[in-house]
């Protein structure tokens, strides 16, 4: 019996066309759009070849010029893009839109530019070196001036790294917060369905809950199997999403799959519990109550760096407090703690409070739903 | 007039949710325009919260070096072990940790090839402008110790503090004043954003009352009523434009107050002109929308799904010079990356010569295009409900 009420209640779910949307294509979406947006953020592969123009006052010898036109922006790919031609022509070019910049001179190179950008930056980090190591020509040469014979041009122009980022597939990645921001926002994004559970069984909140309860049916009994079915529902939508970031987006989660399911499986139960509490103790129409809960959700998103990923920072930093009673930045930061940390107490910290506030919501919401009786409605 | 009175009937039931997003809007754009800075400023180096761990002990190389370090950062204690560090990094208390490891100097002056190693905070263009001083110091001292003998530490620091020193002067070819700079960095940011509030509550707005004037039972009636349907039709494109240019107007008045500098020059013009044809845009699309779906749940969703993906891909939300190849060539195929595109434009012109602004008045008519595009397929799309409603 338990169990047919179960199996109809995952059919009306499931054929509530807009909390389909909601719940399982609208994260996928969202997602889809963070990885087309964010995916080529700071990736040095993609800067393109810059247009720029050269006037080299008609100097003979120009070593510059050399440098200029072999200098790499990646293995293959050339920095610049050189027009050879005097300053007038140049200006032309860059009002036009031909070219990004153009340089004067090769003694002492001027740069001149229509506007502050990245390619600007770029050429411009690329003539200061250029100028601070033909200064450091000079100053040694006036030191030593059998230098150049012991090869100093050719030491000087061996730009080295001396710099060799941690290579550890955990570094601090603005991206993950967005990823697993949205995976927590869908885990209590669960809420709507304890909305709908509660209104569905409440004989005060609609036609449907009070026709329920003259039925013969035990109402908590009803009550479990109607949560389990919604869910059931949510836990279908993790697990797609999940799929979908795993697989197809290839977000990093890091090893602990096993723990990231509890942390999922925690907050979809606090968002059921949220919605249930909501429902029972706000006493105003159906909208009032969406609204409410859409205001903790995606304002929940939005604090846990949803939207802008500095959020969660500024949140941790400022205001540490609404960062542990937020389930929304919890579930993303029990998240981000097991990829980031080695240790786990942040993790069990994370779970902890979400447990607590769990509790706390099962707890206010039973308290309202039990022993409710009415003589006519 | 009672179609265009019903119209705005109609909108003030659904006046929250059109508020909802004004408000939303106007709010993050208060927050965020604090941060958009004169562009001059910009590139200013501050100094670099750091943590050095120093693993390589007393050298003359190495305590040069964090001398010379000391101009460019504000030092922070090392942390006692590893997650402590990656706390710091976290809550960004550090912004970079270099590790000096053992054995560095002496291989330095040998070799080289034992490197510093580094942990930093994503996406921080301070780390980038830190690693590239520390590049500097160390190519400029192998050079100097090399070719200039018995040099001592203090020399050597001197030496390269000077040669650092020496940068390219960046000319600006139109010398562009910093107030109409910022204003004209505030209004491309403002109206970029505003496309995405366009499109969110004109679906939300001009859909929501498009599906109640197409219900089945309704357009019944009009067609047994004595008003035309040409009469109709006239009376709701008036209210449609109405709306539109009312909300643009408000929003336009609330960017020039926003704005710090609070100047209307041939750019805001031009800015706004853009502006208007792609409410335009957005409202054919609002419209096709209204009488395409057939519920009113349907609406809500479409309004978020459209507004925000079409923002992803075409550079609202991240400028598009930071976007892919594909996915902007895919986003060209949107009216609303040419809307961002012009604006992004508009930022910087500065001559208003044709050839500057021909391509700015080009993207204008692919979004003109697109309105004529979007509003050819309503109109069949509406041809065939009404051959189909009898």
């Amino acid at each position: 019996m338990s169990f047919q009420l179960y199996c109809t209640r995952l059919k009306c779910l499931f054929r509530n066309r807009e909390n389909m949307f909601w719940c399982y294509m609208f994260p996928i979406l969202l997602a889809t759009c963070f990885f087309f947006a964010f995916n080529n953020l700071y990736k040095v592969e993609d800067f393109e070849t810059i247009q720029i123009a050269y006037d080299n006052e008609g100097q003979e010898a120009d070593a510059f010029k050399e440098l200029l036109s072999t200098a790499k922006m990646s293995d293959d790919k050339l920095m610049f893009d050189i027009t050879y031609c005097d300053k007038t022509k140049a200006k032309q070019l860059l009002e036009n839109g031909n070219i990004e910049a153009y340089i004067v001179g090769s003694e002492n190179p001027m740069l001149y530019v229509k506007e502050n950008g990245l390619n600007e930056t770029i050429i411009k980090s690329f003539l200061d070196n250029y100028k601070q190591m033909s200064g450091t020509v000079e100053t040694i040469l006036k030191e030593n001036p059998n230098a150049i014979k012991e090869g100093l041009l050719d030491d000087v122009m061996q730009y080295k790294e001396f710099i060799d980022e941690v290579k550890s597939d955990k570094n601090p990645d603005s991206l993950l917060i967005y990823f697993y921001s949205l995976m927590a926002y869908t885990c209590i994004f669960a809420a709507n369905w304890g909305l709908d559970e509660v209104a569905n069984i409440q004989a005060n909140l609609s036609g449907r809950g009070a026709r329920m309860s003259v039925s013969s049916i035990n109402k908590m009994k009803l009550f479990v199997c109607n949560l389990l079915a919604a869910f059931t529902a949510q836990l279908g939508s993790m697990i797609l999403l999940f799929l979908y970031m795993f697989y197809i987006i290839k977000v990093d989660f890091g090893e602990n799959l096993g723990y990231l399911l509890i942390i999922c499986l925690i907050g979809s139960f606090t968002g059921l519990a949220l919605g249930g509490t909501v429902g029972v103790w706000v006493k105003k129409k159906a909208e009032v109550k969406e609204a409410i809960l859409t205001l903790i959700v995606l304002g929940g998103g939005f604090l846990s760096g949803m939207m802008i990923a500095d959020m969660k920072v500024i949140i941790a930093e400022k205001f540490p407090l609404l960062g542990y009673i937020n389930p929304v930045n919890l579930v993303a930061d029990a998240m981000y703690s097991l990829y980031y940390f080695d240790t786990y107490d942040r993790f069990y910290l994370d779970v902890v409070i979400l447990g607590i506030i769990t509790v706390v919501l099962c707890i206010a919401s039973y308290v309202g739903i039990r022993r409710k009786n009415y003589a006519s409605i | 007039m009672q179609v265009f009175k019903t119209y705005f009937k109609i909108l003030k039931k659904h006046k929250t949710s059109v508020m909802v997003y004004a408000f939303l809007f106007l709010a993050l754009t208060v927050s965020i325009s604090s941060n958009i800075k004169v562009e001059n400023e910009q590139y200013k180096a501050s100094k670099v919260k750091t943590m050095v761990i120093n693993e390589d002990g007393q050298s003359a190389l190495v305590d040069g070096f964090i001398k010379y370090l000391g101009d460019y950062v504000i030092f922070v204690e090392p942390g006692e072990d590893e997650d402590a560090i990656k706390e710091a990094l976290f809550y960004r208390k550090v912004v970079y940790v270099l590790t000096i490891p053992e054995g560095f100097s002496e291989n330095f002056l040998k070799d080289g090839t034992v490197k510093l190693s580094k942990q930093t905070v994503p996406d921080s263009i301070e780390s980038m402008s830190l690693d590239n001083n520390i590049n500097n110091y160390f190519n400029m001292a192998k050079v100097y110790l090399k070719h200039v003998p018995n040099l001592d530490y203090d020399k050597l620091n001197a030496y390269i503090v000077k040669n650092i020193e020496n940068e390219t002067q960046v000319n600006f070819d139109v010398e562009v004043k910093d107030d109409v700079s910022y204003s004209n960095g505030f209004n491309t940011y403002f109206f970029n954003y505003l496309g995405y509030i366009m499109i969110a509550v004109f679906i939300t707005g001009v859909s929501m009352i498009m599906f109640s004037f197409n219900g089945l039972d309704i357009r019944r009636r009009h067609t047994a009523s004595p008003l035309t349907s040409r009469r109709m039709n006239f009376q709701l494109i008036l209210a449609n434009l109405i709306f539109v240019l009312g909300f643009l107007i408000v929003f336009m008045i609330a960017g020039y107050y926003l704005n710090k500098s609070r100047m209307i020059n041939a750019n805001t013009l031009l800015i706004w002109l853009n502006a208007l044809v792609f409410s335009l845009t957005a409202l054919s699309m609002s419209y096709l929308i209204g009488i395409t779906v057939n519920s009113r749940k349907a609406i809500g969703a479409i309004s978020t799904a459209l507004s925000l993906s079409l923002s992803f891909l075409s550079g609202i939300f991240v400028p598009q010079q930071y976007l892919g190849a594909s996915v902007l060539r895919v986003a060209s195929f949107t009216p609303t990356y040419w809307y961002v595109k012009a604006n992004n434009a508009l930022e910087n012109v500065t001559s208003f010569k044709w050839n500057e602004m021909s391509s700015v008045f080009g993207y204008m008519a692919i979004q003109i295009g697109f309105t004529i595009a979007i509003i050819s397929i309503a109109l069949v799309v509406s041809k065939r409900k009404r051959q189909q409603a009898f």
